[in-house]
């Protein structure tokens, strides 16, 4: 607990030289989450140069908020949550297209696991970023930042229910993704198959 | 199926939630980006006072209490009424008032002694909606108290001494009398109403005396918007007020002159040659070299003609600057022994310590230098004088006058190694500091319109050193803008 509130203290102090105009500290902080940050962006856009726009959107963002930053949690947290902020409303502005139709139950596949055991962190990533907007973006609002459906369904304006559909065909989606990514496992699947 | 998912979905964050990717650009290209949002922002704020003191100018045109200026060579109203009043013959002064049970007025002549009441059909009327000639109860001729302005277009004397207006004439005054009529009535006494409600030619007399369309009292033909036009490119000489008025006769006209023929509205781009040696500490102002400040600014003026190309202009405009300033002395750097993430700067009368990221530990001294910084904002009241020459649709305005200048917020910073340390006031407090300003130039004005005129320029502006902070220096701005007329 002293432990966290010490790194809250970093934190604050950091944005408040960055709020200060300090550019050693700003630079900091740029260097700091600046990969977690575009992967963040990625997962969300798709591809590398809407990511790499919203990446700058919000940086500039958070600069301009780091005022704001009370230390309530991590900085990282902080500028994450600006992050997805500013990717969906980047979203919002497309259309994206929400099937209704209700798939039949995710049952996980016996080689997923040896499969996203074999893939790198950067393939995974894009496998993610090769979803569908709606899919994508519901998927990562529930399993990687941990809203429940009710809050993404008031976020992105859609259903509860649209909610639950997007999140079961992402993961089933996914799931197929990363079985077929990974060449050891196409042999394990004929086998299965036969 | 559940325990699946969530297996799934645990296995997914587990990989992803600290993954990372390559940034798509470095941090001098974000402090690029950064630097340049910034400046944007303050373009943002700039735009939006400029379209706000815009549309504050609009708003005063469209709102404004009358509705027209002068036009080169026409004489004022009140001039006209005053003239006409003096050279008219007194039996002329009277009419058309309610005839008495004599049926003339005292001092009203015979008609073949008064002059053609087509009279003065050189002159054009610009009284501005809302305003009438000389009031009824200021005047002195007339029995009933209605006395007209001496010019009555359009109309001759009767044989009984009973104006006569010609029909086409009156057709127009009465669609004029329909709708004016009753605000007419309202200026005049309550005998005096009910005197003119008894006849027809008082009727007409009261329309005549209120009127205030210069359509109706232009002489012989209304001043069409085209002919406002050609009179504006045959001589568009600044805007005259109205001068010498009569306040007795036309309290209304005094208060009109109060409000400005032009409003411009401007932005001012430029640089500055200020010192500001006396803000910093005496070791500091030794080692104090002076530089050129950029910046910018806008503001408004309000413009007030006071002869026939002479106008005089008061506004207020908003300045902001920013310098870099180059210190003489270089200041010594040492870092501890220890590593304490700082590093100690012995500055020419003080020393600093910097939060350091670099892990080095020096322990000898190394000169360094010193870079300070300072911004400066400045509201700014100037009066100027302007002279208008005319060529075409182009006008050539030079100017010179004096300024009050406040200096609302300052700051000068002190940076090393990218760490700023505060001179004065990083915040930008504001410590309101005054001193004055002479200032002279010169403006291209292109007529668009009758009411609209775009403008450039240059001017120069020389800081009187007679404040307390013995701040001196000048500068040059490009000025632009856009000009309203009234």
């Amino acid at each position: 607990m002293a432990k966290a509130l010490s790194s809250y203290a970093a934190d604050l102090e950091l944005a408040r030289r960055c709020a200060a105009g300090d550019r050693k500290a700003q630079e900091d902080f740029f260097g700091r989450y600046q990969r977690r940050m575009m992967a963040v962006c990625v997962r969300y856009m798709g591809g590398k140069e809407q990511a790499a726009d919203v990446f700058q959107e919000a940086y500039i963002r958070a600069y301009r908020l780091m005022a704001t930053y009370r230390a309530e949690g991590p900085l990282e947290a902080w500028l994450r949550r600006i992050v997805v902020s500013t990717a969906l409303n980047e979203l919002k502005k497309r259309k994206m297209v929400w099937l209704e139709d209700q798939p039949e139950g995710f049952v996980l596949s016996p080689v997923f696991n040896t499969a996203q055991q074999h893939l790198q962190e950067a393939d995974l990533l894009q496998l993610v970023a090769s979803l569908p907007p709606g899919y994508r973006t519901v998927f990562n609002l529930y399993v990687l930042e941990g809203f429940d459906h009710r809050e993404i369904g008031e976020m992105l304006g859609i259903s509860e229910s649209t909610s639950r559909t997007q999140l079961l065909k992402a993961r089933m989606l996914l799931q197929k993704k990363i079985v077929h990514a990974d060449p050891q496992a196409a042999p394990a699947i004929k086998k299965m198959r036969s | 199926m559940k325990e699946q998912e969530d297996y799934f979905d645990r296995k997914i964050t587990e990989r992803l939630k600290y993954a990372g990717a390559d940034a798509p650009l470095s941090w001098p290209e974000m402090q690029e980006l950064l630097e340049k949002s910034s400046r944007r922002s303050w373009l943002g704020w700039y735009g939006f006072f400029f379209a706000v003191l815009l549309g504050g100018g609009l708003l005063f045109y469209v709102y404004r209490p009358s509705g027209g200026s002068l036009l080169p060579g026409e004489a004022t109203p009140v001039a006209v009424v005053q003239q006409t009043q003096e050279s008219a013959p007194a039996a002329f002064n009277g009419f058309p008032s309610a005839p008495s049970a004599a049926g003339k007025e005292p001092g009203w002549q015979d008609g073949s002694q008064a002059p053609s009441a087509e009279y003065p059909t050189g002159r054009k009327w610009m009284l501005q909606n809302g305003h009438s000639g000389p009031r009824p109860a200021e005047n002195n001729a007339g029995s009933a108290g209605i006395n007209p302005p001496a010019s009555v277009p359009a109309a001759s004397i009767g044989r009984g001494g009973e104006p006569v207006l010609h029909a086409a004439k009156r057709q127009q005054l009465n669609r004029y009398h329909r709708t004016h009529h009753a605000a007419a009535l309202q200026d005049m006494p309550p005998a005096d109403i009910s005197s003119a409600r008894q006849n027809p030619a008082t009727k007409e007399a009261v329309a005549l005396n209120t009127v205030s369309d210069n359509r109706i009292l232009s002489g012989e033909e209304p001043i069409t918007r085209m002919r406002r036009r050609e009179l504006l490119l045959r001589d568009p000489v600044f805007p005259a007020a109205l001068p010498g008025i009569n306040t007795k006769a036309a309290p209304q006209l005094q208060e009109d002159a109060l409000l400005p023929a032009v409003i411009s509205v401007f932005g001012t781009m430029g640089i500055e040659y200020v010192n500001y040696q006396s803000l910093l500490s005496p070791t500091e102002q030794v080692n104090f070299q002076q530089s050129w400040q950029a910046g910018n600014g806008f503001g408004m003026l309000l413009g007030y003609g006071i002869k026939k190309h002479w106008s005089l202009h008061l506004g207020i405009e908003y300045t902001r600057r920013e310098t870099g300033f180059v210190y003489k002395t270089l200041a010594l750097q040492r870092r501890l022994e220890i590593d304490t993430g700082m590093v100690e700067v012995q500055g020419p009368d003080s020393t600093y310590f910097v939060t350091t990221y670099d892990t080095t530990v020096v322990v000898d001294k190394t000169p360094v230098q010193l870079d300070y910084s300072a911004g400066v904002s400045v509201v700014s009241v100037p009066l100027l004088l302007h002279y208008t020459v005319v060529s075409g649709r182009w006008l050539l305005l030079p100017f010179a006058g004096v300024e009050y200048n406040a200096r609302t917020t300052y700051r000068l910073i002190r940076k090393f190694d990218e760490e700023r340390f505060v001179v004065i006031n990083e915040a930008g407090l504001k410590e309101t500091q005054s001193y004055l300003s002479v200032r002279g130039g010169f403006k291209v004005v292109h007529r668009l319109s009758q009411q609209l005129d775009v403008f450039g320029g240059l001017d120069g502006r020389y800081l009187l050193p007679l404040s307390s902070d013995k701040i001196n220096g000048g500068g040059v701005n490009i000025l632009f803008g856009i000009m309203i007329h009234r």
